[in-house]
C-alpha cells in the first residue's frame, strides 16, 4: 500500500471514529448503575439523550443521570394550579416546608423537572420531580439508574460563619450543558473564590474530580469596585459576534460576558460588564430566545420582576468601569409576569414558569414568550 | 375483591408504616397495591395526589412505607378498597412535638413605633439567651 493510500485510509478511519463518537448515545458516558444519592439538589440542566445534570452543592458534586425520558413529546404546555399544595401532599408535608430550588424543561419530551427541598436547613431532603403535559407529578426515582458524578475538590468548607451563612451552599449556583461540557458557576475555597468551570462530559471517571476552575473577576458598577468573591447566580451560553460567551448575572445585577475560550483551568479572567440591571436584587434564571428575527434574553429576578433584555449587538456596549446605576444593555420589565420563582424555555414560543399566585400557592404555568 | 374481605381488614399505624391486616395481600397482584391502598396527607382534596411510598407484603399483611418520615403534627388518611367498592378509611394523627422556647425577647429599645432611617443602634433584651455574646455582637442587620 502506498503512503498516499495509507494517509487516505487513516483519514477515513479517523472520520469514521469521529462520526461514531459524535453519534454515540450520551448515556454511554454514565458508567455506574444502581442507586444514585443526593445530599441536596439545586441547579438542573439537560443534555442530549435524556441525561439530566443535577447540582448538589451540599456534596459539592454534579450528578448526571439517565432519566429515560428521550421520546419526543407534544409541546402542549404544562399548567398545574396549586402545584405547591400537590407536591406537599405527595411528600407528606405542608407547602411552607418546601423550597423549589431549580427547574428545567426537557427540550425533547417537554416534561418539566423540578428540584425540591423537603424541609429546611440541615435536615432538608432533596427530591427531583417530573411533570408531564397532563399535569401528572411523579418522583424521578434514583434507586436504579445509570449515572455518574463529578466532585469539586476545592469547594468551600461545609460550615457556617459568624453570620450563620454556609458558603458550601453556593459551591454550585448554576449549571448548563453546552457542546460536550458542563459549565458550573459557584464558589471555591480560595480567596479569589468566584469560579466558572467547564467540565468535559462524559466525566473522566465514575467519581472523578475536575481540575481547578477559572477564577472570574468583574467590575460591579452599582458597587463601584472590582469583585472576585461574589458567585455568578445564573448564566446562559451565548454567541457574541461569532465567539461563544458565558453571559452571567450576579446579585445586585451586573450582566457580564466571559469568552468561553478564556475559561482555562486555574486561569484568572476579567469579565466585561455590559449592563447594570439594578441593585437590591438577585437574578434567578435566564433563557435566550428569538422573536421576529431578533434575539432576546428573559431574566427573572427576586425583586425586580422579569426583564426582557435586548441581546443583539452585545459586542457594541462599552465595558462598565466606573460607579453607576442602571445602564448598559437596555431592557423592559414585563409587568404581566409577577412572582416568578423559576422559569425555563418551554419551546420556541413559550416559557414555563413556577410562579407564586396571589393566594400564596405556587403554580406551574406555560405562557407565551413576551 | 369481595366486600366481605374488606370488612375484615384492619388498618393500623405500625411505627413508620401503615399496615392492613385481615386481608390476604399475598393473593393480590403487587401492581394493584397502589390502587387498593392509598394514603393522603390531610386535608385531602379531590385532585390531590397520594403520598409517595412503596408497598410490601409482610406476614400476609399489606404494608405502606412512606417515602419520607411522617411529619409531626400532621394527619394522614389511609383509604383501603378496590375501585367500585366502598372503601375503609382511617385517619392517623402524628403527635406534634412540643417545643419550649428557651430564649425569649423581653424588651426592644428604642420603643418608638417609627424609627429614623439613620438609626445606628438598637437594643434587644433576652431572657435565657443561648446565643454567644460574640456571635450577637458580630451579627449585622441588612
Amino acid at each position: 500500500m502506498s503512503m498516499k493510500s495509507r494517509v487516505i485510509l487513516g483519514v477515513f478511519a479517523l472520520t469514521l471514529a469521529a462520526s461514531f463518537a459524535f453519534a454515540a448515545d450520551m448515556t454511554e458516558g454514565l458508567t455506574s448503575t444502581g442507586r444514585a444519592t443526593l445530599k441536596s439538589a439545586t441547579a438542573l440542566a439537560f443534555g442530549p439523550d435524556g441525561v439530566l445534570f443535577i447540582g448538589d452543592p451540599a456534596d459539592a458534586s454534579i450528578l448526571a443521570v439517565d432519566t429515560g425520558d428521550r421520546a419526543a413529546g407534544k409541546a402542549a404546555g404544562i399548567n398545574v394550579t396549586g402545584f405547591s399544595e400537590k407536591v406537599a401532599a405527595m411528600l407528606g408535608t405542608t407547602p411552607d416546608k418546601l423550597l423549589f430550588n431549580g427547574m428545567v424543561v426537557n427540550p425533547v419530551s417537554h416534561k418539566a423537572y423540578i428540584a425540591v427541598s423537603r424541609g429546611r436547613g440541615a435536615d432538608s431532603q432533596p427530591v427531583i420531580l417530573r411533570v408531564d403535559t397532563t399535569g401528572k407529578i411523579e418522583e424521578l426515582s434514583l434507586d436504579s439508574v445509570k449515572y455518574s458524578h463529578v466532585s469539586l475538590s476545592d469547594a468551600p468548607a461545609d460550615s457556617t460563619d459568624q453570620r450563620g451563612q454556609n458558603a458550601r451552599l453556593q459551591a454550585i449556583t448554576e449549571i448548563a450543558y453546552v457542546d460536550g461540557r458542563v459549565f458550573v458557576a459557584g464558589l471555591s475555597n480560595e480567596e479569589f473564590s468566584s469560579k466558572l468551570r467547564a467540565i468535559p462530559f462524559p466525566f473522566a471517571q465514575p467519581t472523578s474530580q475536575p481540575g481547578k476552575g477559572t477564577s472570574v473577576e468583574i467590575f460591579h458598577g452599582s458597587h463601584g469596585r472590582f469583585e472576585t468573591n461574589a458567585p455568578v447566580r445564573t448564566f446562559v451560553s451565548y454567541n457574541i459576534k461569532g465567539q461563544q460567551n458565558i453571559l452571567a448575572a450576579y446579585t445586585c445585577t451586573p450582566l457580564v460576558a466571559f469568552p468561553v475560550s478564556d475559561l482555562q483551568p486555574g486561569a484568572k479572567v476579567m469579565g466585561k460588564t455590559i449592563a447594570e440591571l439594578g441593585a437590591g436584587n438577585s437574578p434567578l434564571d435566564m433563557i435566550v430566545y428569538q422573536q421576529d428575527g431578533k434575539n432576546f434574553i428573559l431574566l427573572n429576578n427576586s425583586r425586580r420582576g422579569v426583564m426582557k433584555i435586548t441581546a443583539d449587538g452585545l459586542d457594541t456596549y462599552k465595558p462598565i468601569t466606573a460607579q453607576t446605576e442602571i445602564t448598559g444593555v437596555p431592557y423592559t420589565t414585563i409587568d404581566s409576569l409577577k412572582g416568578v420563582q423559576h422559569l425555563d424555555k418551554y419551546d420556541d414560543r413559550n416559557a414555563l414558569l413556577l410562579v407564586k399566585a396571589e393566594n400564596g400557592s405556587v403554580d406551574l404555568k406555560t405562557v407565551a414568550l413576551p | 375483591m369481595h366486600s366481605l374481605l374488606l370488612l375484615a381488614a384492619v388498618l393500623t399505624l405500625d411505627g413508620g408504616a401503615i399496615r392492613v391486616s385481615g386481608f390476604d395481600a399475598a393473593h393480590a397482584s403487587s401492581s394493584d397495591f397502589s390502587q387498593i391502598l392509598r394514603v393522603y396527607t390531610e386535608p385531602h382534596s379531590v385532585d390531590q395526589p397520594p403520598l409517595l411510598g412503596r408497598y410490601s407484603v409482610e406476614s400476609g399483611d399489606l404494608v405502606f412505607h412512606p417515602r419520607f418520615a411522617w411529619q409531626p403534627g400532621l394527619r394522614y388518611r389511609a383509604v383501603f378498597g378496590a375501585p367500585g367498592e366502598s372503601p375503609i378509611e382511617k385517619v392517623f394523627e402524628i403527635p406534634a412535638v412540643a417545643h419550649q422556647a428557651n430564649t425569649v425577647v423581653t424588651e426592644v429599645f428604642p420603643t418608638a413605633p417609627v424609627l429614623p432611617a439613620n438609626t445606628l443602634k438598637f437594643y434587644i433584651y433576652f431572657f435565657r439567651a443561648h446565643v454567644a455574646r460574640r456571635r450577637l455582637r458580630s451579627h449585622s442587620f441588612a
